[in-house]
């Protein structure tokens, strides 16, 4: 059997759900990082050199770019990251399918892959130079388990 | 769009402008503790706590000595950067704009007050002299609703 792969185009961040107006407009690229942070586990009980770690904690963070759909939605963007209550965002990846231009390829399959959990919204780099669109990179870093 | 220290609001165009970055982060503190809620034997996932907000404005632009259509446009040349380098901070706003020079504000976008931290200018033979500028944002920023 043919292993069967997705594009790029298909592997989407959503922000605060999982239906098509949460995935992120005009998405250009997305990078997820789950980390897991160790300290040595070795001891003299344990024969040989190599390397024992223990995982300590672990860590995960979203950074995705995006095309500004127009001034709501850097609006949007700026409320979230000046918000009171931040840490609470809820973020995820997902599968999509394309449908021919229905949903816009919003359309999220829950993927064995997909995983959300709460993050804040910490970094935002608005760009905009001379006769391009304008880009919008947004770092989310979690808050908590991933789901 | 920048102000001057001494005024109220934003009102000045960064003449010529070619290039504008808008960088926003937020400082985070570790905040995971035993009590963690998520925890599993021996994998606790980070929690964190929001420390500081903190942002800075990068631009670029032509060396300009005039502007378009006279001094009336309202446009901040570097020699209005280089007056208000001072400690007092001046106003600053992200906005979209239409019209002649595209001068004429559409919406409103962010604003607040901040500080210019560096400007360098550059003359390479035969090019277009340029200046860069850098203003740390101080203090809270306004998300404009128009």
């Amino acid at each position: 059997m043919a292993v069967k792969r997705i594009k790029g185009q298909n592997f989407r961040i959503f922000v605060n759900g999982k239906t098509n107006a949460q995935a992120v407009p005009e998405e250009t690229n997305c990078t997820v990082n789950i980390q897991s942070n160790v300290e040595s586990a070795g001891n003299k009980d344990v024969d040989g050199n190599w390397k024992q770690d223990q995982i300590v904690t672990k860590s995960w963070n979203v950074q995705v770019e995006s095309q500004a759909a127009d001034a709501a939605y850097l609006r949007n963007i700026l409320n979230r990251f000046n918000s009171f209550e931040p840490g609470n965002e809820l973020v995820g990846w997902d599968q999509t399918i394309s449908d021919g231009g229905t949903t816009q390829n919003r359309t999220a399959v829950n993927a064995v892959f997909s995983r959300s959990g709460r993050a804040f919204l910490n970094d935002v780099t608005i760009t905009a130079n001379d006769r391009q669109p304008i880009s919008v990179s947004c770092q989310y870093t979690g808050n908590g388990a991933l789901n | 769009m920048i102000g001057t220290h001494d005024g109220s609001s934003a009102n000045f165009y960064v003449t010529m402008a070619k290039s504008l970055t808008a960088h926003f982060s937020a400082q985070l503190e570790d905040s995971t503790t035993k009590d963690s809620t998520d925890a599993t034997t021996g994998q606790n996932w980070m929690e964190y706590e929001l420390v500081e907000r903190s942002g800075e404005i990068q631009f670029e632009a032509l060396l300009a000595v005039t502007e378009v259509q006279g001094d009336d446009q309202q446009g901040a040349r570097f020699e209005k950067f280089l007056t208000e380098m001072e400690d007092e901070p001046i106003f600053w706003a992200l906005v979209y704009v239409h019209g002649a020079n595209n001068r004429q504000r559409t919406t409103g976008l962010c604003s607040g007050k901040g500080k210019i931290t560096n400007l360098s200018a550059n003359g390479q033979n035969r090019q277009n002299a340029t200046f860069n500028g850098t203003i740390a944002v101080y203090g809270d920023i306004t998300v404009l609703s128009e």
